[in-house]
């Protein structure tokens, strides 16, 4: 067992107190997420530079080259999770009972989707890509 | 107890989540205005804009990966007026958000946490957001003008 969930009580944490239930471990993965996030948003920003006024050939050309692709997958699967931390703090600060519990699973749902719509749009590219070198 | 204004927002939950009404304990209305709480909240809804902001991103990806119909319909969008006013948005909002949890991470540490280096981290935040989101605009609308003008012409 980690040393923050060490820093609960037994009772606390069987009864899962507090709005978010794992408080502990849910304000350390923000943490986490954000120190990997910050590097990768920078190297995002060059890339949108990078590309700025570039037609749809050149895009399709950066984003099938795995360098790109590589970190481009990395950065939309941890902005969905910190998105979902990040929203879910909120809505247990400004909801209760079951809004609040429909509003998780809302949020954890759009999040997943989000993470997947990314892959997959860019595992299409890069096997798009792999059909024309052919 | 005198009734004043307050008194129409006495509205309350008991234990078993009854209405109830009752007096409530002073509120963000009592303190005078400060940078930090405009910065605080701001935050906040900077995460969210920023969230929104990269699920039209990866809407756009993912017209890229469907073919160039469905991706020119993303351009026309995203270079409508207001397709480009969203982007702005979410760049500045993004910019602020990154500013700001450097903030929290330092305040993670232990460290800035006296009321003067509140106000002038505050002050810095704001002018390391502006700074940046100019910058950062003013070389993508150029790149992007160049490039547009360059292989077309």
């Amino acid at each position: 067992m980690s040393r923050l969930s060490d820093m609960r009580t037994p009772l606390a944490r069987a009864k899962g107190l507090g709005g978010l239930q794992d408080g502990a471990e849910h304000w350390t993965a923000e943490r986490v997420s954000a120190l990997l996030l910050g590097p990768l948003s920078i190297w995002g920003v060059a890339q949108i530079l990078r590309l700025a006024g570039r037609d749809r050939d050149a895009i399709l050309a950066w984003a099938g080259r795995v360098q790109n692709a590589a970190p481009l997958g990395l950065l939309i699967a941890l902005t969905g999770r910190h998105a979902q931390l990040g929203l879910e703090v909120i809505a247990s600060d400004y909801s209760r009972g079951w809004r609040r519990v429909w509003l998780r699973l809302v949020i954890r749902l759009s999040t997943l989707l989000f993470v997947a719509l990314g892959c997959a749009s860019l595992a299409r590219i890069l096997m798009t890509r792999t059909t024309e070198a052919k | 107890m005198a009734s004043d204004g307050r008194e129409a927002f006495y509205h309350g939950t008991d234990t078993e989540g009854q209405a109830i009404r009752r007096p409530m304990s002073p509120h963000l209305d009592v303190y005078r205005f400060r940078l930090s709480m405009a910065l605080s909240i701001g935050n906040r809804m900077a995460g969210v804009v920023s969230s929104l902001g990269a699920g039209l991103a990866v809407a756009w990806l993912s017209a890229l990966a469907q073919g160039p119909r469905a991706f020119n319909r993303a351009q026309r969008g995203a270079t409508h007026p207001l397709g480009r006013l969203i982007f702005l948005g979410w760049g500045v909002a993004t910019l602020y958000h990154f500013v700001a949890s450097i903030r929290h991470l330092i305040w993670d540490s232990g460290a800035r946490f006296e009321k003067k280096e509140i106000d002038a981290d505050g002050r810095r935040s704001v002018f390391a957001t502006a700074g940046l989101s100019l910058g950062l605009i003013a070389a993508f609308v150029a790149l992007s003008h160049r490039r547009n003008k360059g292989p077309r012409a």
